[in-house]
């Protein structure tokens, strides 16, 4: 089971439209997928038409309650979804109540293992022991990133801490998102920032600003699926190949 | 959810409504025609095969354990071989479960299908499902249950749980509805899983003769039914042994005991039946001797490489006589014979004539039949020893003996089950070794018949193969001649002729006291 977790600290950056548009490939091509909206504001979870839950992930998280059991299927087949809880804005509190606060996300989603393929959380913003539970479980976390000064440094932050961290390190890629070449700092900030490392690098596709983008949570429907051939519909599609590692 | 034929697509959207917003989708058609063999072999191992056609194209889906296979037809018909399949998990599995018959069309049905989805009030989709609507069109037309099929997605159970109740609350269902495949099937006329011939006829030991005798026909004729488009169409060798096989007993039957019928029925019928068997003789001839050269039956072919061109020369001369049985097997003359002795059968079931009771009439004319054929034996036994004995009498022999046997068989249900047992043992190792006198007989005169064809090859290899055949087929036929005097010693034994005695002698299990 491959678990990428889409991730960064600062908001705002389109974790969510990746997320929601990475799923939708990823079921496309048959692959069995799940996406875990863990972002209390439930963006992912209102594009798919999933009632947000209330109040529950206390016994998911205590293990009382198997994760399974929220999980919904969206109106696309081969993917569903663990719809945000608004309950999630205390997880860091209902994490450190457990045994063990760290790697509870990863335990949680071993109990899914052989029943998907691809596991995608859209993960909320900020530096949490929400977000050390999520670099615990990703196989590879996946940072977009606006091409601005500040969120350079936010990715360069996210490599740092995972460098820093125990054992397990996942695979880091960045990928500039909600790109405006006609702005000159994108443009260079773009040209300047390297490839990185083996651990950590810098993806070749780049996600534009598109209105079509913008305009998903009004359809409430992935751009992938409603418009693939589009721009936006082939950049998610190079985007996706090239975190799987098949451009 | 099943329902009754007259429920439509509109009534079942209409209770869906009720609860949920219906989206229903353009509705698509698909056929389905269901195969099986004449003996139901998948019906019988809980299995159900489909062929399917959507626009042009064409899908086998195998059912079994509750798992759809799939598979192409490639450039398959029906009635055709399994072997004719592309290869395909579809194919392994038939080739497991059928063996070598062919596979039959049984049922054609017209599939109308509505896709529907149930939304919440968020638009979005909760339950997944359609309705199909089933006509019958071949062998006859008729309409079928319409079914409903609801799949919720994951964590929407309970909404499906409510749209089947609100269905089930507006429009009649079906309880306990039998499945799209049995319920095709049974419509088209089939009794699914019961092949003639499986069993003995149950006799009422009380019945007149020629009832009993009525039902008897009626069952050979059931078998010869179920077995004429595979036979005719050349691909299930089986199915020609069964059907010839049935139509051989119904003649042997009908002469000793078709003073039992009224009308002069076995005067009428007599000729026809003996005009469908001569049909098929020289096709099951050709038959057993490809099956012998090929190496699927009995005679050893170890070491015989080069018998591909005979092969062949007996495979053309085989397709050619099939093309002709199979025309006459289908047509008009056969059609008529059928159900016009069909229909006599059933008028003598019906009208139940006076006369001795079948328990009876069985008891006299097995003994006499017994009698007549351990005679017939000891006159040719002393004229020279029965290993030397002329082919064409043995065969006469042979003939007399299938004669009793079928006798005895079709009167089974009838008998003392310990004395049948002795008695058809006896007779069939008899008929085992004039079978294969016979047999080897004839795969000699059709390998003979073809030599010169062989000879003018320039490579000699498949002559002296052919000879060699021969050779063993001489050996096969000098040991079961040999083999010859013990089996008629054994029939004309004082054990075998109490078991005669005793096959119907009443108070015994099975026959009235």
């Amino acid at each position: 089971m491959n678990v990428v977790a889409v991730y960064n600290i600062k908001g705002g950056v389109g974790k969510t439209s990746t997320a929601v548009n990475l799923a939708a490939l990823s079921a496309a091509d048959g692959r069995r997928t799940l996406l875990w909206d863990l972002d209390p504001q439930g963006a992912a979870t209102y594009i798919f038409r999933v009632e947000a839950a209330v109040q529950r992930p206390r016994k998911v998280l205590r293990g009382r309650s198997p994760l399974a059991d929220a999980i919904k299927g969206t109106d696309y087949p081969g993917l569903d979804l663990v719809p945000a809880d608004l309950g999630y804005r205390h997880m860091d509190l209902l994490l450190d109540d457990t045994a063990r606060p760290t790697g509870q996300l990863r335990r949680l989603l071993r109990q899914l293992r052989g029943e998907y393929d691809d596991v995608l959380l859209d993960c909320p913003p900020g530096m949490s022991l929400v977000s050390e539970n999520i670099l615990d479980a990703a196989d590879t976390v996946l940072v977009p990133i606006i091409p601005t000064t500040l969120s350079v440094r936010t990715f360069e932050q996210v490599t740092s801490v995972l460098a820093a961290g125990a054992s397990r390190r996942p695979r880091v890629l960045g990928f500039f998102s909600m790109a405006d070449r006609r702005k000159r700092l994108h443009r260079e900030i773009m040209e300047s920032v390297g490839t990185g490392g083996a651990d950590a690098r810098v993806l070749e596709t780049v996600i534009p600003t598109l209105s079509v983008v913008e305009q998903m949570a009004q359809h409430r429907e992935p751009v992938v699926s409603v418009a693939p051939n589009s721009v936006a519909g082939r950049r998610y599609r190079a985007l996706w190949d090239e975190v799987l590692g098949r451009d | 959810m099943v329902f009754d034929p007259v429920v439509d697509a509109g009534a079942v959207f209409s209770a869906l409504s009720a609860g949920h917003r219906s989206v229903l989708a353009d509705s698509t058609r698909r056929t389905a025609i269901w195969l099986d063999t004449a003996d139901w072999r998948l019906a019988r191992a809980g299995a159900a095969l489909r062929q399917e056609t959507r626009g042009n194209r064409r899908e086998l889906v195998l059912s079994l354990g509750g798992e759809d296979v799939r598979g192409p037809v490639g450039r398959a018909r029906w009635p055709g071989p399994v072997g004719a399949l592309p290869s395909s998990p579809v194919r392994k599995r038939l080739r497991t479960l059928i063996g070598p018959r062919a596979v039959l069309p049984l049922a054609e049905v017209e599939i109308r299908d509505f896709p529907l989805s149930l939304l919440d009030e968020l638009d979005k989709t909760r339950v997944r499902g359609g309705f199909a609507q089933y006509r019958l069109l071949s062998p006859r037309r008729l309409p079928l249950s319409p079914r409903l099929q609801l799949d919720p997605l994951r964590g929407y159970g309970e909404d499906a749980g409510r749209a089947a109740a609100a269905v089930s609350a507006a429009l009649p269902v079906r309880s306990d509805p039998p499945s799209d495949a049995l319920e095709a099937l049974l419509a088209a006329g089939h009794r699914v899983g019961h092949f003639a011939g499986q069993g003995p006829v149950q006799l009422d030991p009380q019945s007149s003769g020629g009832t009993g005798l009525a039902l008897v026909l009626r069952d050979y004729l059931d078998v010869v039914v179920a077995n004429r488009e595979a036979a005719a169409s050349g691909l299930d060798s089986e199915s020609l042994h069964d059907l010839r096989v049935a139509v051989r007993a119904s003649r042997a039957i009908l002469k000793n005991t078709g003073d039992l019928l009224p009308n002069d029925l076995a005067g009428r019928f007599g000729p026809e039946l003996r005009w469908l068997a001569g049909l098929t003789t020289r096709a099951r001839d050709l038959d057993v001797a490809l099956l012998a050269v090929t190496g699927q039956g009995e005679l050893p072919i170890d070491g015989l490489d080069d018998r591909g061109p005979l092969r062949e020369l007996l495979a053309r001369r085989r397709a050619a006589t099939f093309r002709t049985m199979g025309t006459q097997l289908s047509g008009e003359r056969a059609d008529t014979l059928l159900s016009e002795w069909r229909a006599a059968l059933e008028h003598v079931v019906e009208t139940d004539p006076p006369g001795a009771t079948v328990v009876e009439v069985a008891a006299v004319r097995v003994r006499a039949t017994h009698q007549s054929l351990v005679r017939a034996f000891s006159r040719t036994a002393a004229e020279q020893a029965l290993s030397v004995t002329p082919s064409s009498r043995l065969h006469e022999l042979r003939k007399q003996s299938k004669a009793l046997r079928y006798l005895v068989q079709c009167t089974e249900s009838l008998a003392d089950p310990e004395a049948y047992a002795l008695v058809m043992g006896a007779l069939k190792r008899l008929q085992d070794e004039l079978g294969t006198i016979q047999d080897t007989n004839q795969i000699s005169a059709d390998i003979r018949e073809l030599a010169p064809r062989l000879a003018a090859g320039s490579d000699p290899a498949p002559l002296l193969s052919a000879g060699a055949l021969l050779d063993r087929l001489r050996t096969q036929q000098l040991q079961a001649r040999d083999a010859l005097a013990p089996r008629v010693k054994a029939l004309g034994s004082a054990k075998v002729r109490r078991a005669v005695h005793d096959l119907f002698v009443p108070g015994r299990s099975g026959r009235p006291s």
